[in-house]
């Protein structure tokens, strides 16, 4: 297959979201349909792989029989099956992949293999129909710190990524030593909004022309900032250090980003992941940018988190380029990105 | 009428077509390699061999366990798929169930085990091979020697990859214990399918949306989740 799909079923089983969604002609969401399972692991503090993987195989068919009925499709009216194959959780992954294998093959059409960093990248697509390639795109989520010289559909390069710990997985950890709960993103970025930049936190640049990135020092000295001033009796002002943790991966996040567009000579910047929900990433991020004449996009917030209608947008692009998967695909826990 | 079944309970991946009374296709596989990568291939290459359309299936069938976690999970994804894209009905069949009824008529007690790790078995105690005596059960070689004395039970007769994993401790608890034959007893979709046809003509068909593996164990997070609320 080298036609592009004009309705295509996506799914996504990644991490804790389970989620199916209806896309036509690559650009037109017409469903979503996201389950969250976050309730559930506040209860155990973070993401439980195996409970995730139950839940998802509970709920992938309610899911996928909503984004239908949601889009007025009828299966037997699809084109092509789009999934998340990894990276993630391969419990999870291997009920969304066995599921749309399955499926496919009973309803005789293609499906499309897709990794789930592309889906967060072709968010911006779906959010911005008309921005124009090469772009720099930033993804920061909870599993991937990673700076992409994306210069067309099929063509990328990763400049850098995390050698350590993701943002996200440092925003969490964070916010579980701050006793603030998870999922720690928000609620670090809800504290820090009334915090001052007090203490001083490392940045790791790392070698002056290296685009990746370290999270795992900064995380370090939050912890034994907080166990020193315990020990000392003094007070912990808990949104001071949400703040000031904040600022300090920000400013690396914000300083590389901005060194690549100009090495690149883009004139856009995209940010994916869940991370790009951040308003005050956004906003850091912009008054860097807009200055040198670079233009910041980022998806729409539900576009953010983990969410079926991105992998059907990356998808579609994919199918055209005849990327469909046999039926002995299988889920890979941890893959780096290819066009 | 006839059934696909599906049975990746454990390291077997098999899949079958049966009509009522006979096997007519099956395939399986013993190798501990990917059921994620195998199952799909089995089933397209076992329609292909009996020249089968899936309009002539009436029913899918599923084994539901106990067993590995991910390998029900594979198994159960995709048999909901299968049955949604082509709109059948799905039957769900608990694994010891299905291996006990290859062993039908059976004068014994047949006790089907499926390995649980840590020295310990799932299982279930069969009368005759079909009609089952107390619970489910995950136990070591003692309790299960044990639990049969209890019941009155008598002349076991083991079958199932549970066996490798406590046989010797079977036998010494048990010197009467009698071990079936693998040829005749590894957990295979034709038991399944067979099964799965009787119990649907009897029962008619599951949930599909919200058929779930029986996993008789907990999660390691949720057992420790409970060990902690008890503490407090
Ligand atoms: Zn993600």
């Amino acid at each position: 297959m080298t036609e592009k799909p004009k309705l295509l079923l996506a799914l996504e089983t990644s991490c804790d979201e389970t989620s199916a969604a209806v896309i036509e002609n690559g650009r037109i969401i017409r469903s979503n349909v996201i389950s969250s399972q976050i309730a559930i692991h506040q209860l155990y503090g973070g993401v439980v792989p195996e409970i995730a993987s139950r839940k998802h195989l509970e709920n992938v068919l309610e899911v996928v029989e909503m984004a239908l009925v949601e889009a007025g499709v009828d299966k037997k009216d699809l084109d092509c099956l789009a999934v998340t194959y990894g990276p993630g959780l391969v419990g999870a992954l291997l009920v969304g992949v066995s599921l749309a294998k399955s499926l496919a093959y009973a309803l005789k059409i293609p499906l499309v293999p897709v990794h789930h960093l592309l889906g967060h990248m072709y968010a911006n697509l779906l959010s911005h129909p008309d921005v124009e390639f090469p772009l720099i795109c930033t993804v920061v989520s909870g599993g991937h710190t990673s700076i992409i010289y994306w210069e067309d559909h099929g063509k990328m390069s990763i400049l850098g990524q995390t050698r350590d710990d993701a943002a996200g997985e440092a925003f969490d950890k964070v916010a579980r030593v701050l006793g603030l709960g998870y999922p720690g993103g928000p609620e670090i970025e809800k504290a820090a909004l009334v915090g001052a930049e007090n203490i001083k936190f490392p940045r790791a640049y790392l070698e002056a022309d290296s685009y990746d990135f370290s999270f795992s020092g900064l995380k370090s000295s939050v912890i034994n900032y907080l166990h020193k001033n315990k020990q000392n009796g003094q007070d912990i002002v808990v949104e001071d250090v949400a703040r000031s943790f904040q600022e300090a991966l920000m400013e690396v996040l914000v300083e590389k980003t901005l060194r690549a567009a100009k090495e690149k000579k883009v004139r856009t910047v995209a940010l994916a992941g869940g991370v790009a929900s951040n308003q005050a990433l956004r906003l850091r991020m912009k008054e860097r940018l807009e200055p040198e004449g670079i233009q910041l996009i980022f998806p729409e917030p539900v576009l953010c988190t983990d969410n079926a209608a991105m992998i059907g947008a990356a998808a579609y692009y994919l199918a055209g380029q005849g990327k469909v998967a046999g039926l002995d695909l299988n889920a890979v826990p941890s893959i780096p990105i290819h066009g | 009428m006839k059934v696909l079944s599906i049975e990746s309970a454990t390291n077997v991946a098999s899949v079958a077509l049966c009509e009522e009374g006979m096997v007519q296709a099956e395939r399986f596989l013993n190798i501990r390699k990917n059921h994620s990568e195998k199952l799909l291939p089995l089933i397209d290459g076992m329609l292909a061999d009996a020249d089968m359309d899936a309009e002539e299936i009436g029913l899918l069938a599923v084994s539901v366990g106990p067993g590995s976690f991910t390998g029900l999970r594979i198994g159960m994804a995709t048999a909901k798929g299968l049955a949604y894209g082509w709109d059948l009905p799905l039957k769900g069949v608990n694994t010891l169930d299905a291996m006990a009824y290859a062993l039908r008529g059976d004068l014994g007690t047949v006790v089907p085990l499926i390995n649980a790790r840590r020295k310990e078995a799932f299982g279930g105690f069969f009368v005759g091979g079909d009609e089952r005596v107390g619970d489910y059960f995950v136990l070591n070689a003692q309790s299960i020697a044990e639990r049969l004395q209890e019941l009155g039970l008598m002349n076991p007769i083991f079958m199932g990859d549970g066996v490798h994993a406590i046989r010797a401790e079977l036998a010494e608890c048990m010197p009467e214990a009698r071990f079936a034959s693998p040829a005749s007893v590894d957990n295979r979709a034709a038991s399944v399918g067979l099964l799965a046809l009787e119990r649907y003509a009897l029962e008619g068909e599951d949930d599909l949306k919200g058929l779930s593996p029986t996993y008789i164990r907990a999660s390691q997070a949720e057992q420790n989740l409970k060990k902690a609320g008890a503490h407090e």
